[in-house]
């Protein structure tokens, strides 16, 4: 079924998830549905984890240094075939899905990029696009196999959205994944002055429309180093009728004034950014949070915590899938890189399935 | 087992990235196998799929029921063209394995076939 030149607002609810880019067939849905699913099988139905566990309970104690552990862990997955079956699996459901994702929305680039054109100045959202923006050389890396990485394609952002709801297995097909963090899991800062919102790396916007609908009367700014992806979620934005600011700018150097934000919200970056700029970065962040302030940060666990199964993955996600700093800060202390940089806990962590999070204040 | 292809490394260190073409199983053949399976198996899934709405969409519109497809018994000529058509598909799905049987066989065994 060839995609129809309709009004947008329509065209984006010929799918289910009513706010994700449609694709050009129902063709393609079927088979990315199926890809799904596969990813689904690798992740569970396979019972990898269950096998794996009973070759590996022995390397269960976390007290022994992760990366001592990880050595063992190959040793012992080289001789499984269902390691191998594993990873074959996992790369190539990966393969396959930004194979069909890309020829599917590239059917329809004209009818995409008419698209981000028009949402261009349409309000209520708004979009800071910085001409003279110059990419970081770190940023140059094709994260999770997406062909032509964050920010070379012009529709970057439709294909990033379309990957993640095969990623999240469709349990975020509604954002209702970004929505649960921002609702149920975003303690407020103890005076409870909220004004202003910034939400790092916000890629197609997911949280930062969320952050808006539970804080209407704050001031919420996304911003991503990758025009593609702002453009994208400006549209998005534009189409859900929310009123919020997309920005061009680094996480590591924001250009925001001292003091300027009552929530820092960071959802999956830190994996994604090298050492040295998560350094940066959280220096930056106790820089702009007011005190007081509250940092919310949503991201992979730590090595230190892993079990055998969860160290394997690791390993095989930073170099067969492209998570090229993964281990930059799963191998860290990000505790310790809190207190380094200023913060104090604000409220006790957590852990959400495999997401672990940390609420950081300015330390007085 | 991985070939790492020329954009192996990360800009700013980071993990050594595999490259286009990794290698999981000890021969490449066997890759390239798993993945005609999954391509197959997607590909089968759109056609099921398809099927599915079409069938849905006949029985909506009237044109046939449920129960006239659960029900449908050919007749004695086309029961045996689906029977032909069908000891085909096996064959042909299953052909690799048949000479794989064949090739374990004994070497006196393979001079008599030929």
């Amino acid at each position: 079924m060839p995609l129809m030149e309709v009004d947008t607002s329509q065209a984006l609810k010929r799918n289910n998830a009513a706010i994700l880019p449609e694709l050009a067939s129902r063709e393609d849905e079927s088979y990315l549905d199926y890809v799904e699913s596969l990813r689904s099988f690798v992740l569970d139905g396979m019972q990898f984890d269950r096998q794996f566990a009973t070759r590996t309970a022995h390397l269960e104690d976390t007290s022994e240094p992760p990366l001592e552990r990880l050595e063992k862990v190959r040793e012992i997955a080289a001789d499984m075939p269902i390691a191998r079956v594993r990873d074959r699996l996992m790369r190539s459901q990966q393969e396959m899905k930004w194979r069909r994702i890309v020829s599917s929305l590239d059917a329809h680039r004209d009818i995409f990029l008419k698209r981000l054109e028009r949402a261009g100045n349409r309000g209520p959202a708004r979009l800071e696009l910085n001409p003279g923006f110059k990419q970081p050389d770190y940023a140059n890396v094709h994260f999770h196999l997406q062909p032509d990485g964050y920010y070379k394609d012009e529709l970057a952002g439709f294909r990033y959205h379309y990957g993640t709801k095969i990623f999240f297995v469709g349990d975020n097909d509604k954002d209702q994944l970004h929505a649960s963090l921002v609702n149920n899991h975003l303690p407020l800062p103890a005076d409870g002055r909220i004004e202003r919102i910034l939400d790092l790396a916000c890629s197609v916007g997911q949280s930062t429309t969320a952050l808006k609908q539970r804080f209407p009367q704050a001031d919420v700014t996304g911003i991503d180093h990758s025009e593609p992806m702002l453009r994208c979620a400006h549209h998005r934005a534009v189409e859900l009728g929310i009123d919020v600011c997309f920005s061009q700018r680094l996480v590591e150097d924001t250009g925001y004034e001292d003091n300027s934000f009552d929530i820092v919200f960071s959802f999956i970056l830190f994996h994604e950014i090298p050492l040295r700029i998560i350094r940066e970065t959280l220096a930056e962040v106790r820089r702009v949070l007011r005190p007081g302030g509250m940092f919310a940060v949503y991201d992979f666990m730590m090595a230190s915590g892993m079990t055998p199964a969860q160290l394997y993955h690791r390993h095989f996600d930073s170099r067969h899938n492209g998570e090229a700093y993964g281990d930059d800060f799963c191998y860290t202390d990000f505790d310790q890189l809190l207190a380094e940089f200023g913060f104090g806990q604000a409220a006790p962590g957590k852990r959400l399935g495999t997401t672990e999070v940390w609420y950081a204040t300015p330390a007085p | 087992m991985t070939r790492r292809g020329p954009s192996g490394q990360t800009p700013e260190g980071g993990a050594p990235l595999a490259g286009d073409y990794p290698v999981y199983f000890k021969d490449p053949v066997q890759d390239a196998m798993m993945n005609m399976i999954l391509e197959l198996s997607a590909q089968l899934w759109m056609s099921m799929d398809r099927q599915y709405a079409l069938e849905d969409l006949l029985s909506r519109q009237g044109v046939v029921s449920a129960a006239d497809l659960d029900g449908y018994a050919p007749d004695a000529e086309r029961s045996s063209a689906l029977k032909a058509r069908r000891e085909r598909f096996t064959h042909d799905i299953l052909r690799d394995l048949k000479s794989l049987t064949e090739g374990a066989a004994a070497p006196s065994d393979q001079s008599d076939r030929s």
